[in-house]
């Protein structure tokens, strides 16, 4: 599975089943994703068309272009830049893309950590006795989508009734880990890996915390399996 | 249309995001600010009744509009994690997942539990109930 080909970008864009590539079949995201791989390795670009939107080119690339690809995501699409020519090479070091790289990526991610204020900025919001997201809480957690790992994808954000914000990374049921950041900086964690489970709570300390960091290497690792 | 078994509960999803193709997120599962999680009993109905009391739900619910399916999970499977299900009956065949631990953490970690124990069925399209009157 090349995981590692794509990274999540929110949008808040949603985009409907009817843009899904004939044959893409089983589950939407990362199937989709293989089967773009192997045509990109095919250096057969052309069924693809309709659904790819060209991007400004890169050096190194001749054509790149991004992927909305958001049939399961609706809070997300995924980026992937793929090129016509020297299709393997650009396309693994498309693979290695980092938020380092795409800086603009990781600004996204915040802006919508603060877009949350919006619904979620006042008392009960959901109707059942919420707590009102403060906005510290918002900054705390753009502090933290600061220090994420460049290789893990963006994750999809969330304010929960508690007053927090959560960042979620669901692959698939068996394969899920969510870190939330809460009013004081605190930040409370609960992962489960192929059978595996770790839950647990850190303080904030201006750095991403040893275990979260612990969980987001395992993340990655068994995304890659 | 297949009678779900007794002991089968319906967490319903009103906002989107929540439920994947086949997938529940544990988002689904967490708990309201007063560590209650709403269910449905959807034990001897099959999936017309459970999706016309979603409907019903999603109708008096006062912040939600439209249902977008549901989980269905095995009482069992929630007890199993150390919580309770206390069924009021107000509105019929509603019930509280109650007992939650106090530690955020292992509160999320029970949410992923529950969303890996559970079976999604997400409608093709969310149900507008304002559209419905």
């Amino acid at each position: 599975m090349e995981l590692q080909s794509t990274t999540l970008i929110p949008t808040g864009e949603g985009r409907t089943a009817s843009r899904r590539p004939a044959g893409s079949g089983g589950r939407l995201s990362f199937p989709v994703i293989e089967e773009l791989s192997r045509s990109v390795r095919a250096g057969n670009l052309g069924p693809w068309m309709p659904f790819l939107e060209p991007i400004e080119k890169r050096p190194g690339l001749v054509h790149d272009y991004l992927l909305p690809q958001a049939w399961d995501k609706p809070q997300a699409i995924a980026l992937l830049v793929v090129s016509n020519q020297q299709i393997t090479r650009d396309f693994q070091e498309t693979s290695s893309t980092s938020w380092a790289q795409l800086p603009t990526d990781r600004e996204l991610l915040k802006q919508r950590i603060y877009s949350l204020l919006e619904d979620a900025g006042h008392g009960n919001w959901d109707g059942e006795g919420a707590l009102a997201l403060d906005p510290g809480t918002v900054e705390f957690a753009q502090c933290l989508a600061d220090q994420l790992p460049a290789d893990v994808p963006a994750p999809e954000i969330a304010a929960t009734p508690h007053g927090e914000v959560d960042f979620d990374w669901v692959f698939d049921s068996d394969l899920m880990l969510t870190v939330s950041v809460g009013p004081s900086g605190e930040i409370a964690f609960a992962g489960y890996f192929h059978g595996a489970k770790l839950n647990g709570e850190e303080p904030w300390t201006g750095s991403l915390p040893g275990f979260v960091k612990c969980c987001l290497e395992r993340l990655r690792d068994a995304s890659r399996t | 249309m297949t009678i779900r078994a007794e002991g089968t509960l319906a967490r319903f999803a009103l906002e989107s995001g929540r439920l994947a193709e086949s997938v529940v997120k544990p988002k689904l599962f967490e708990p309201n600010r007063h560590l209650a999680l709403s269910v449905f009993h959807a034990g001897g109905i099959g999936c017309h009744e459970i999706l016309d009391l979603g409907m019903a739900v999603t109708a008096s619910h006062p912040a939600a509009r439209r249902l977008h399916g549901w989980a269905e999970i095995g009482e069992d499977a929630v007890t199993g994690t150390g919580l309770r299900v206390d069924y009021d009956d107000s509105p019929p065949r509603h019930a509280n997942i109650v007992g939650w631990p106090d530690d955020r953490g292992a509160r999320k970690g029970v949410a992923i539990a529950l969303a890996n124990a559970a079976r999604a069925i997400k409608l093709d399209s969310p149900v507008d109930v304002s559209e419905q009157s």
